[in-house]
């Protein structure tokens, strides 16, 4: 009787204690992350850049058809690494705190609010019965009155506030090229092309990122709006690479 | 009641007479419209007393957990805007009240709601009974440019008025200063022995 009602307390509820103190589920959710497509948050005395990358997984993949950035509010903006779908569900969960947020207050949302409320539905997935965890991190940007801000929130529910962070399979690299090159003192141009090297620096030798294959939102302290790039501009910036 | 609301560049005026009626009887002489959320966000109040007393119960309650959740206060506009969507959201079994609230956050606002959930800012108003009377006198004599202590002494001679003129609205007026360092508050009756 391998099933039998002795073994049903265990099997039900996925994310249970190891002895070591560790949750496997949520561990394992990490794991999903780090398969996910390389992307990058920066943050300046000026500024905070999303740069996120895209590949040709399939070639029959419609890569410029996909978004990596997304707008959540005019002031906060998106990426996430790991398992699209669930990705999808919290940017539009996110989407709806800063609408409301407009609604009753009639004022932006704050970056670290809405970064935990994002943060709040995580942990439940990670302590409710018959779920299982949200298999995304998110790296969220903005400007919180004139101050940038970015955080980056992780399966188990948890999110700190970063200078530089990098999600995904490039993440390693991309740390240890930021941990090296950071400097908080950038004006805007500077950020971004941060964010790009640091993005260059997962790529293999024979890689290069293009317009198609990188998506870049920033937000600068003097306009307060998070902004999408252009395929023109991202030109201009990869030829200064 | 009659109470009165002036901002001006350094600060925002509330004030308030101190009569309660209850029909053509005087219920209460002393009594308080003129309160604090913080020492720089005050309200100032109209309508039935029960529904007020639990108003500024939930204001303070919104403003200390805005606090806490939030990381930093709720701005005075941000208060506001909230109470306005409670009022609106119960307004097919409203709460009779008319509410200022005024203060200093990093500027001085001013904020008229009423119990249908109406929200508007301004620079002068007045609200209750007496608020015909009290408004003539400001019609009269507003100007933005006028210091904090001249807006304090025309918030006076309004709610004044109105004690004189309006049968619900006596005793005496509370006047509060609010200003980027908090607020002080002034007091005024028509007889000295009360």
């Amino acid at each position: 009787m391998a099933f039998g009602p002795a073994a049903m307390g265990y099997d039900r509820a996925i994310t249970i204690f190891s002895p070591d103190g560790s949750l496997y589920q949520v561990d394992y959710a990490f794991e999903a992350v780090k398969k996910g497509w390389t992307a990058i948050g920066i943050k300046s005395k000026s500024s905070v850049v999303i740069a996120s990358e895209k590949r040709k997984a399939q070639s029959l993949l419609d890569v410029d058809s996909i978004e990596k950035v997304f707008l959540i509010d005019d002031h906060v903006g998106c990426s996430f690494a790991g398992l699209a779908s669930d990705g999808r569900v919290l940017i539009d969960y996110a989407r709806n705190i800063a609408l409301q947020h407009r609604l009753i207050y009639d004022e932006p949302v704050s970056i670290d609010y809405l970064t935990k409320s994002v943060a709040d539905v995580k942990q439940m997935y990670t302590q409710h019965g018959g779920v299982r965890p949200f298999g995304v991190a998110l790296v969220i940007a903005g400007i919180d009155k004139s101050v940038p801000k970015l955080f980056m929130t992780e399966p188990s529910g948890q999110y700190m506030p970063y200078q530089a962070v990098a999600i995904g399979q490039g993440y390693y690299t991309a740390t240890e090229f930021l941990e090296k090159n950071y400097k908080e003192d950038l004006n805007v141009e500077e950020t971004i092309l941060l964010a790009l090297k640091a993005l260059s620096a997962t790529l293999k030798p024979n890689e290069k990122l293009t317009p198609n294959t990188v998506e870049i939102g920033y937000a600068s302290t003097q306009t307060g709006l998070f902004l999408k790039m252009t395929n023109e501009d991202k030109n201009m910036y990869l030829q200064k690479l | 009641t009659t109470t009165v609301g002036i901002r001006v560049n350094d600060g925002v005026i509330l004030a308030a007479d101190r009569r309660a009626s209850a029909g053509f009887f005087v219920a209460n002489k002393m009594v308080r419209k003129v309160l604090y959320i913080t020492d720089k966000i005050g309200i100032t109040t109209a309508g039935s007393v029960a529904d007020l007393q639990f108003i500024y119960d939930v204001l303070k309650n919104i403003y200390h957990y805005n606090s806490i959740t939030k990381y930093g206060p709720i701005s005075i506009k941000g208060i506001a805007t909230r109470l306005a969507n409670v009022l609106s959201a119960t307004k097919y079994f409203p709460y009779i009240v008319q509410i200022l609230i005024g203060g200093y956050d990093d500027q001085p606002r001013l904020f008229n709601l009423d119990y249908l959930g109406d929200i508007t800012e301004e620079n002068y108003v007045a609200t209750g009974s007496g608020s015909p009377v009290a408004m003539g006198v400001l019609e009269d004599e507003y100007n933005p440019k006028m210091t904090l202590d001249e807006a304090a002494d025309l918030a006076k001679r309004a709610v004044f008025s109105a004690i004189k003129r309006d049968s619900f609205t006596g005793t005496g007026v509370i006047v509060a200063k609010i200003h980027s360092k908090g607020h002080e508050e002034l007091e005024f009756y028509l007889n000295k022995k009360m």
